[in-house]
């Protein structure tokens, strides 16, 4: 019945009948009313499904284009019904995925115009299909192995490249062209499943976002009439009026294609193995998402940042070259990324919103070329197999698959099917995306709850002597122990380890838990926890609420029965330093133990007084009026000493380090006056260090380059810091930098050359290592319009050795280059005669190794050393 | 996936990705070619002033345009016998970006340059098809010898890429599920032709 239709509607628009849809026809033909389980039919289902694609791709032009909705139509519930194979090839599986991804926007559109509620049910269950196996290993299954095992994350990378895809197709159609035009309301997001990190970044600036979806170019809108598609992407829900009788779920939908985007960005953060193909797929239609939405940059943006190459694990059959090569892929196709983003505008420093987004992604895209640079120089396999090395530890290991094990248990949500005022998103069957999603649960809950720290510190005070609030907060001790979802958070204590409100509070490890939210602007703060509160999901809100319920009932139970130890403790409090955990009694907060603690100078543990002893010690002021306050502060002050500062560990000062470098570069953009002082006088010692002739342009190179000859040079780590830099400012624009490179490495030479004994030959380390770096370096790059300042490279170079001579053998012996090759030693050979010896013999190897320049090399040897 | 198809690329599909394809197809694969470049540069009598064509122009012109210049000296850089060769293979040059209507499974670059802007294009296309293609790219430098080194090194890519598919069809397996296992083996053959891959979408 179906190709009945088909075939009249095309009799009916007049037009050809086409080969290529007559050979779907017969091909399709052979599936109908056929057991598609039967392995014997798998070879036409392939048939089939390539047949199709190749009649829908745009590029085929044998079908117009008005007409292929009413073919694809015609056989989607035949793709559904191969989609919703249990037993199939991985093959099949791929072109089908491929193939909904094409149509399945075509059929939305048509639904939206004709309101066929069959063709949108076959749609939701072809998503619904789709979705359900993203992040599994389908179609490979074995149920005889433990498929949440890590190795599995490399397992079926066609479907997983497909899926990728599909569901960036979704994102796309299912996201408004205009964000303004959004269905959603702001409290509709209430309902989110999980708070992804993502998501909460792109909350905390969605202010931003929507100046960014202002600035940023629109993409044409669609037009339902005359649908091409080759612009699929223009159709969205735009398209769709919203008492659709049909597609009546649009605020559910838009919310789902948030939540894919979620599951995309999710799995660029959390996956721990080095999956590097479904990266880079991730990666490849990120910018397809960026280019059709333009709205969602900062949310991508913000979250790959967070997209630490570096932290996937190798995987246990994997090889350190696999692994090794896996990364330097997934590093190109980063830097790829950006550089497509800003070639194209997306990633835009005009836009002061992604201005941060670029200084930022600029910078790892740079650092990643340098990286793929050098690994491509030094040679692909000489690497130290001890430093890439990547394997997962067991603990990791078993923590990882535990909590996968544990999510898979818990039931599999389908996407939203019709009209629902709650969507809800299956949560991935694999722990990635959950693992993230708990993380930042627990983050939002832990923030909101520090938030409000303070304004409820009164409040529980006043609750301490309260019986019904202590039995309330006992019932809800045991409901927390009831709940299961408590293992979503990282401290899921029910009793505090000591009474500080950090501990009270916090749900994630201890170390992120030490930020104080007070130091925050209030602005700032009630947006942080009314964005909180719209976007957490309630469940994990109650069980963090629950979790800090039960450590304050345990506190408090713990008190009231201890009175008289505390009071007790407190009489005593004047001979010796009081506990951290003492400071949950009163009395043991009065100024005598304060005193104590100023005299053993532990100016630390003031500043690390909890709230509630600081405002404790407050009121115990107010109360003790009677006492002489000039005697105490005289007591206390009399014998005060300040502290003595701390020593910076070695990471403090690189971290320092790294902000003078920025700093001390910034100046040379700075236009500061010439602090010119006529005061020379050399006697004063200050003066002897004082820069007597500032001037920015100049004056910073010396800074940094004696910083990292002298200043630093008894540290390896913090001198090749400057050195670096120095390295990335040189590259980033060497054609007006010549003369800065030129500055630096006659200071690497000439501290190199001070310092040197009179025997002593291999001193020039650090010049040599530099100086050949940056030749090598730059030789790949050199053009022969950059010939005025590479000879002046070469000829200002303070020392140069065969080793620099050698480096432009490429140049020499590339046909395209090689004057500029010859050009420079012949320079060389003209006015640095000490240099002479060395570019004969050079030369003498250079044409017995490679004939080609012979006629060259012969020329320069004869004309300067016959 | 009954046979591959495979493209080669580089930047003026003249010497690299037409070397590749010469070898390639003389292996009975299915193969085309393509340059990356927004012309066709080919070194001239001085370095200041190259050789520059649009590319569709047939190789047989460029040829009788070299042979007009100096037959003696485009005979003695190989530039002659290069274009005699690639006027057997196919008519003109072709530009990637420029042909949409191609799909092919396997893209094989000859630099990092052509690697990045083939990934470029194809994120350009937005994805309109969805069909999944694989790129590789093979470091070659443009010279006759290097070329002829990589083009067997490309084949040999090749080889393994088809015996794979082949294993993988014959025992249900995805193909892109043995990718940089094979990556790295040839690797190991190939130190000094530094590789590079990505997934890609038509």
């Amino acid at each position: 019945m179906q190709m009945h239709k088909r075939k009249h509607t095309r009799t009916h628009t007049h037009t050809h009948t086409p080969d290529m849809a007559d050979l779907l026809d017969k091909s399709a033909s052979v599936l109908y009313n056929k057991d598609l389980n039967n392995k014997a039919h798998f070879h036409d289902i392939e048939v089939f499904c390539t047949n199709f694609i190749n009649t829908i791709k745009p590029s085929n032009s044998t079908i117009p284009n008005l007409e292929k909705p009413f073919v694809i139509i015609n056989h989607l519930k035949l793709v559904n019904d191969i989609l919703a194979l249990s037993s199939t090839t991985p093959r099949i599986y791929q072109l089908a995925v491929s193939l909904a991804s094409h149509i399945y926007p075509i059929v939305f559109d048509h639904v939206a115009k004709t309101s066929d509620s069959n063709l949108y049910s076959i749609l939701q269950n072809i998503r619904k299909l789709i979705l359900t196996r993203w992040n599994t290993t389908h179609p490979y299954a074995n149920p005889n192995e433990d498929l949440l095992q890590l190795r599995f994350d490399n397992v079926s990378i066609d479907s997983k490249l497909a899926t990728v895809k599909f569901i960036s197709m979704l994102i796309i159609l299912q996201t408004p062209i205009d964000p303004s035009a959004s269905s959603l309301s702001s409290s509709s997001s209430s309902s989110s499943s999980s708070a992804s990190s993502a998501s909460s970044a792109s909350s905390a600036s969605s202010s931003a976002a929507a100046a960014a979806a202002a600035a940023a170019p629109a993409a044409p809108a669609a037009t339902i009439s005359t649908l091409d598609p080759s612009s699929i992407n223009s159709i969205s829900l735009n398209s769709v009026p919203n008492n659709h009788p049909v597609i009546n779920d649009k605020p559910a939908l838009e919310q789902q294609a948030k939540k894919l985007l979620d599951w995309l960005l999710n799995y660029l953060i959390d996956e721990p193995m080095m999956v590097s193909s479904v990266f880079i797929a991730i990666l490849n239609v990120l910018s397809f998402i960026i280019a059709s939405r333009p709205h969602t940059t900062i949310r991508i943006l913000s979250a790959l940042l967070k997209f630490n190459i570096d932290n996937k694990y190798q995987f246990d059959d994997q090889s350190i070259l696999e692994y090794r090569l896996s990364k330097r892929f997934v590093e190109r196709a980063y830097k790829n990324f950006v550089q497509w983003g800003v070639k194209n505008k997306y990633i835009n420093k005009n836009n002061q919103n992604i201005l941060p987004f670029y200084n930022k992604l600029n910078k790892i895209a740079q650092t990643l070329h340098i990286i793929g640079e050098e690994t491509k120089s030094k040679g692909i396999l000489n690497f130290d197999e001890n430093k890439f090395n990547k394997k997962i530890n067991d603990t990791e290991r078993m923590k990882i698959i535990n909590y996968r094990r544990s999510k898979s248990k818990q039931p599999n949500l389908i996407p939203p099917q019709s009209s629902s005022s709650t969507p809800s998103l299956s949560p991935q069957p694999t722990a990635n995306a959950n693992a993230n999603a708990n993380a930042n649960a627990n983050a939002t809950a832990t923030a909101t709850a520090n938030a409000t720290a303070n304004a409820s510190a009164n409040a529980n005070a006043n609750a301490n002597t309260d019986p019904k609030i202590i039995d309330l907060l006992k019932d809800l001790q045991s409901y927390t122990m009831t709940k299961s979802n408590i293992n979503n958070f990282f401290n899921n204590s029910p009793v505090a380890i000591n009474s500080t409100y950090s501990s009270l509070y916090s749900l994630m490890n201890s170390n992120n838990s030490n930020i104080d939210m007070s130091l925050f602007p209030n602005d700032i703060l009630i947006k942080l926890c009314s964005d909180t509160l719209f976007k957490i999901d309630t469940n994990n809100l109650i069980s963090g609420l629950s979790i800090v319920a039960s450590r304050y009932t345990a506190l408090m139970s713990k008190k009231q029965s201890q009175p008289t130890a505390s009071s007790s403790h407190s009489s005593s409090s004047t001979s010796s330093s009081p506990s951290p955990s003492s400071s949950s009694g009163e009395n043991d907060l009065k100024r005598p133990s304060n005193r104590v603690d100023t005299k053993s100078n532990s100016n630390k543990k003031l500043k690390l007084q909890s709230p509630k002893k600081i405002s404790n010690d407050i009121q115990l002021k107010k109360e003790n009026d009677d006492i002489d306050e000039e005697n105490e502060f005289d007591d206390i002050y009399s014998n005060f000493q300040p502290p003595k500062p701390e020593k910076f560990t070695l990471d403090e000062k690189f971290a320092n380090l790294k902000r003078i470098i920025k700093r001390t570069i910034e100046l040379n953009e700075k236009d500061l006056k010439n602090n010119t002082t006529n005061d020379k006088s050399q006697t004063n010692d200050l003066n002897k260090i004082h820069l007597i002739n500032w001037n920015s342009h100049d004056t910073w190179i010396i800074i940094l380059t004696r910083l990292a000859t002298r200043g630093v040079s008894h540290n390896q780590r913090l001198s090749e810091l400057i050195r670096e830099s120095l390295l990335t400012y040189f590259f980033e624009d060497f054609n007006t930098r010549i003369a800065m490179v030129l500055d630096w490495l006659n200071e690497e030479w000439f501290f190199e050359s001070m310092t040197r004994s009179s025997n002593d030959n291999e001193i020039f380390i650090n010049y040599n290592k530099w100086s050949l770096r940056i030749l090598n370096q730059l030789v790949p790059f050199l053009e022969n319009k950059h010939r005025r300042i590479f000879i002046r490279l070469m000829s200002e170079l303070p020392r140069l050795e065969m080793e620099h001579i050698k480096t432009i053998k490429s140049i020499c012996l590339d046909p395209a280059r090689s004057n500029l090759g010859f050009q420079t030693l012949k320079f060389l050979i003209m006015f640095r005669p000490n240099c002479k010896s060395i570019i004969q013999q050079y030369l003498i190897d250079l044409k017995t190794e490679d004939q080609t320049v012979l006629e060259q090399c012969d020329t320069l040897l004869n004309k300067f050393f016959s | 996936m009954d046979t591959l198809k495979f493209c080669t690329v580089c930047a003026s599909n003249n010497n690299r990705s037409m070397e590749a394809h010469k070898v390639l197809s003389e292996a009975g694969y299915n193969v085309e070619s393509y340059g990356t470049g927004s012309a066709v540069r080919l070194p001239g009598l001085s370095i200041d002033k190259p050789n520059v064509y649009s590319f569709g122009t047939p190789y047989n012109d460029i040829y009788n345009d070299l042979l007009s210049q100096s037959q003696t000296r485009y005979t003695s850089n190989g530039l002659l016998q290069m274009l005699d060769r690639n006027r057997k293979i196919k008519k003109a040059p072709q530009r990637w970006q420029e042909e949409h209507s191609r799909t092919f499974d396997i893209v094989f670059t000859c630099e990092e340059r052509c690697f990045d802007a083939v990934c470029d294009d194809l994120r350009t296309r937005n994805g309109i098809e969805g069909s999944i293609v694989h790129i590789f790219n093979v470091e070659i430098r443009d010279d006759n010898e290097n070329a002829k080194t990589g083009g067997q090194a490309i084949r040999e890519l090749a080889d393994m890429l088809t015996a794979h598919s082949q294993e993988s069809e014959s025992q249900n397996k995805p193909f892109s599920d043995g990718i940089p296992t094979i990556l790295a083996k040839w690797q190991e053959a190939h130190p000094n032709l530094p590789c590079l891959y990505a997934p890609g979408y038509y």
